[in-house]
């Protein structure tokens, strides 16, 4: 008991390692006894590398193959529609010339006013204390002059309620963007008063 | 040790070495060309994709533009010919036949330089207002494509008595 709990000396360790005996053994050629040996596991991680290697290669060549084929495949499309698609640009190129002659067309007629359909309209509409004695059609405005029936101050209200109606006129809504009262002056010869209105074309182009 | 003493001791580690360098390299080379056959696929794809919508989207095209040009070929033979002033006229004095309206005077404006153009003239008409409207409607609603750019209607007389007299500048659509 007292010789375990005595410490160590050096020269104790010193005894401990020395062979009592020569030791003739040959370590590089004795087999390995470990439970794995070192070269197995280093022949597993070659191989493990190798594998990895290979299946990497493999797996680009496999890549570059399925590329090649779709490549192929949409070459094989391409030539197949190549000339129907030539065929379908020049016909479209002659479409767009044709259906440019037709928005000329159409350009050219929505351009102005169709002045008998305005014509009408205002007829129409037109209440009966009300005559028409002037109509023009300028590039920017429809100047129209009339008479409104009655005494000065019943034909003033009249006009009102015209202008107001005018206004409120759907159809003329399309066309003109602003419909004002220019004058209202007294007819010395025919009596009741002389309405001068000012419509404002949409969208007024110059001819 | 040399080489071939390492390779001569561990000749399946050699071999697999070997094999995975030759694969790595062989990977690293087929990897430049996936990348090369990738933007080649892209091309071909967007070519590809480009005139199979070509072709599907014409399909129904010949028989459009069939219909167009036929429509066209009517259009162009509503034209008026800018040059042709003695059939441009005959036809105000034809609708003026035809109308019942009294032609005051009409004559040709400006010149046409291009086609689908308005080839322009100023006209004068006296008639009563149901007259002057049909006469309207005819113009606007006739043989040719007609705008009116300017119109004066004017009552004769302050007690409106009599026919009235209508004013027009207006261009038919034509060609030189």
């Amino acid at each position: 008991m007292l010789s375990r709990l005595k410490k160590s000396s050096p020269e104790d360790s010193e005894l401990e390692l020395a062979s009592w005996h020569p030791d003739f053994r040959n370590t590089a050629r004795l087999p390995d006894t470990k439970a794995v040996r070192t070269s197995f596991l280093v022949n597993g991680i070659v191989l493990l590398i190798a594998a990895v290697a290979v299946t990497g290669f493999a797996f680009k060549v496999y890549e570059l193959q399925d590329i090649n084929t779709q490549v192929a495949h949409w070459q094989t499309q391409i030539d197949r529609d190549k000339a129907p698609s030539e065929r379908a640009i020049a016909l479209y190129k002659k479409f767009q010339t044709e259906a440019a002659h037709v928005a000329d067309v159409n350009t050219f007629l929505k351009s102005r006013p169709v002045v008998s359909d305005v014509l009408l309209h205002l007829g129409k509409t037109l209440p009966d204390y009300v005559a028409i004695d002037r109509f023009d059609l300028g590039a920017t405005n429809l100047n129209v002059r009339g008479t409104v029936r009655g005494a000065p101050d019943q034909a003033s209200g009249r006009a009102s309620s015209y202008l107001q109606q005018l206004k409120a006129d759907p159809y003329f809504a399309t066309l003109f963007s602003d419909i004002s009262l220019l004058n209202l002056n007294r007819n010395t010869q025919a009596g009741g008063l002389i309405l001068e209105l000012s419509f404002k074309l949409k969208e007024a182009k110059k001819p | 040790m040399s080489l071939s003493d390492t390779v001569k001791k561990y000749p399946f580690r050699a071999v697999c070495i070997l094999t995975a360098a030759v694969a790595g390299a062989g990977a690293y080379v087929v990897s430049d060309r996936v990348v090369q056959a990738r933007e080649l696929l892209a091309q071909k794809t967007v070519d590809g994709e480009r005139l199979e919508t070509n072709v599907r989207d014409a399909g129904q095209l010949p028989e459009q533009l069939e219909a167009l040009t036929s429509a066209v070929a009517k259009i162009q033979a509503k034209l008026i010919r800018a040059g042709q002033l003695a059939n441009n006229l005959q036809y105000f004095y034809r609708l003026e036949t035809e109308s019942g309206v009294e032609l005051l005077d009409v004559r040709p404006t400006g010149s046409v330089k291009g086609p689908y153009q308005g080839v322009g003239f100023n006209v004068s008409v006296k008639a009563d207002y149901l007259t002057l409207l049909g006469y309207l409607r005819r113009l606007e609603n006739g043989p040719h494509f007609c705008r009116i750019l300017s119109t004066g209607i004017a009552a004769p007389s302050p007690d409106r008595a009599g026919p009235l007299t209508l004013s027009l500048s207006l261009e038919l659509l034509g060609q030189p």
